[in-house]
């Protein structure tokens, strides 16, 4: 096994970490939407603010694991 | 009838990733590619029991020939990285040899001032720093900003008639504006000094949009997808936050700002103070490289996966799984590409929508 | 990360294999500063401005005319409800003007009928008194003359003086007799 396959492994983890955050953000986003539909906008404000920040992470995990 | 070449696939291709390098690339391996269509020739005649015979290619041998041509990372990421060169259809007969000796289909940018990567304007060969040529990436900007020019001044004319809105463009491009405007500045920034933002945050907005629907034209490609273009445009945003920080509350203030106001024991503040605001300041700087580097791996993957769709075809091609695969891979890339036309509007929207927070947030103390 | 030098991000992309997706040339990247700051500075002078402008002055307007409108109902309820009170009191006065209109033609109706009643009783009244008058005064006259006649008549036909008694008692019964016919 040669060290870009464990890179590969690595990013696979990044992704899996933050596909489930961000799912969670979506999925209590659109819960909390469909209870209080007045406020959705700042929900939504939140939720993409949240996903940001995971993004964020998730693509800093990606370049370490490019870049290695 | 299965006599499939690749010329033919290439020309019928709808989209633009994938295509062009297959002419250069089938000039390197030209003899491999004669021997498969002869193969398949034969095949039509005689039927599949004749691959036993030596000398020929197989089904298998034949696809992991048109992976190597068309899904090598080289090839792939030459579609949606910068070049010096815009492609074109193969039908139309522009090609070039670059620097490499490589043919490409494709019309080549002029070098103006006559400096090129091996005679850079700054550096050496092997180590170009300022090279001093247009690339493509340059050009698609300048288109972008002549076209938002002549679209903006043209809608600012309209809008100061004092007419009511007429007509789809107008409509349209107003929605934007005014989406901008009080949906994402105003409460992001605050009521009060949004509008001294807004002239910024629209710019911003309206020209990564058009960068990205820019990539989104066959044979063009996507200047966001560089992380130069991302990281400078992060660089001024992260200029304009810490400017406007400064000048409201002056140096001293903004970094103090920076840390958020804490009841605490003297003795744990003296302790956390400093940590925190050594972490406050990172953050400052990774938000918005963050920013920088989400806009260019959103778009360089979106179109990384686009060109792996194509680069299909080019697999497919001289095969007999080209048939009832490539509809399907068709079909995958018309979707994958109105996806890719969705990411291109919610990236320009997230990018402006998370700088206007970041300058917001500047502008009041943590 | 820490094989991630700085120089590699300042190659060019090139077709080669080895394309390298964090690679950011310094061309690009001043190419851009440039031409974002230089759509900055035109769209904000020539574009941003007049848009913001015309879209604040096109609010205010729709705003100013939303509050005129609003004005302008105000002021038609409010008139219409002073119609409606006017209307209102026009129509009791007429009321109270036919009602008066109605008494006062009831009581005219009234005295009018009081004085002609009273009228035609006094005339009846007097009518009858005259009448019970000229009888009785036709009744004594004709008792009177009744008497003297036959006062006349029995002393020339007894020829001497009846007795006073017998006088009284006759002229009773004659004018009984005269009465009961």
């Amino acid at each position: 096994m040669t060290i870009p396959s464990f890179a590969a492994i690595g990013a696979g983890l990044a992704i899996i970490g933050a596909g489930l955050g961000i799912g969670k953000i979506g999925s209590s986003a659109c819960e909390s939407i469909a209870r209080q539909p007045d406020v959705a906008n700042r929900i939504q404000t939140a939720m993409i603010i949240a996903a940001a920040l995971i993004e964020g992470a998730a693509f800093f995990a990606l370049i370490v694991a490019w870049t290695s | 009838m299965l006599n499939v070449d690749d010329h033919n696939h290439e020309a019928k291709d709808p989209d633009h990733h994938g295509d062009d390098h297959a002419q250069a690339d089938q000039d390197h391996g030209h003899d491999d590619h004669s021997h498969a269509e002869a193969d398949l020739n034969e095949t039509a005649h005689v039927g599949h029991d004749s691959h036993a015979e030596s000398g020929k290619l197989t089904m298998a041998e034949q696809f992991q020939a048109n992976m190597n041509k068309h899904l090598s990372v080289g090839h792939l990421m030459s579609h949606v990285q910068d070049s010096y060169y815009f492609d074109c259809p193969q039908a139309l007969g522009f090609s070039f040899e670059d620097e490499h000796g490589h043919e490409h289909n494709g019309i080549e940018i002029p070098s103006i001032t006559g400096f090129t990567k091996e005679t850079p304007m700054i550096g050496t060969a092997e180590k170009p720093i300022f090279i001093g040529r247009l690339s493509k990436f340059m050009v698609l900007e300048l288109v972008a900003a002549v076209l938002l020019t002549v679209v903006f001044v043209w809608l600012a004319k309209k809008i100061k008639s004092g007419d009511r809105p007429k007509g789809a463009i107008w409509n349209l491009l107003e929605s934007f504006v005014v989406y901008i405007k009080d949906e994402v500045v105003k409460p992001a920034v605050g009521e009060h000094d949004y509008l001294r933002f807004l002239p910024f945050l629209l710019t911003m907005f309206f020209f990564i949009l058009a960068l990205n629907l820019l990539g989104m034209l066959p044979y063009l490609g996507a200047a966001t997808g560089s992380l130069a273009v991302t990281a400078v445009l992060a660089s001024v945003t992260f200029a304009v936050v810490c400017g406007s920080g400064i000048q409201k509350m002056g140096f001293a203030g903004f970094l103090k700002a920076q840390v958020p106001a804490m009841d605490l024991p003297p003795l744990m503040k003296m302790f956390l103070l400093p940590l925190m605001f050594v972490i406050e300041i990172f953050g400052l700087f990774v938000k918005h490289g963050v920013l920088a580097i989400r806009l260019f791996a959103n778009m360089l993957a979106g179109h990384l996966v686009l060109a792996v769709f194509v680069g299909f075809f080019g697999v497919l091609a001289g095969t007999l799984a080209f048939y009832p695969v490539a509809p399907i891979v068709l079909l995958g890339s018309v979707a994958f590409s109105a996806m890719e036309l969705f990411v291109a509007v919610l990236q320009a929207y997230v990018f402006t929508f998370l700088a206007a927070l970041f300058i917001g947030s500047a502008q009041h103390a943590h | 990360m820490s094989q991630f030098a700085l120089n590699e991000c300042l190659l060019l992309a090139s077709s080669d294999a080895t394309a390298n997706p964090l690679a950011a040339p310094i061309d690009l990247a001043l190419w851009t500063l440039v031409v974002f700051l230089g759509l900055m500075f035109v769209l904000g002078k020539y574009a941003w401005k007049p848009i913001i402008e015309g879209l604040n002055a096109r609010e205010k307007g729709i705003a100013d005319n939303i509050e005129s409108a609003a004005r302008a109902q105000e002021e038609a309820a409010s008139s219409l409800k002073a119609y409606e009170a006017k209307m209102a009191g026009a129509h009791d006065e007429a009321a109270a003007l036919i009602a008066e209109a109605r008494s006062d033609a009831a009581a005219a109706k009234e005295k009018l009928m009081a004085e002609a009643n009273e009228e035609a009783n006094r005339t009846r009244q007097k009518a009858l008194a005259d009448v019970e008058a000229a009888k009785s005064a036709a009744v004594r006259e004709l008792a009177e003359s009744s008497v003297d006649s036959a006062v006349s008549l029995a002393s020339n036909i007894v020829g001497r003086s009846l007795k006073k008694e017998d006088h009284a008692k006759l002229i009773e019964e004659s004018v009984k007799r005269f009465a009961g016919s």
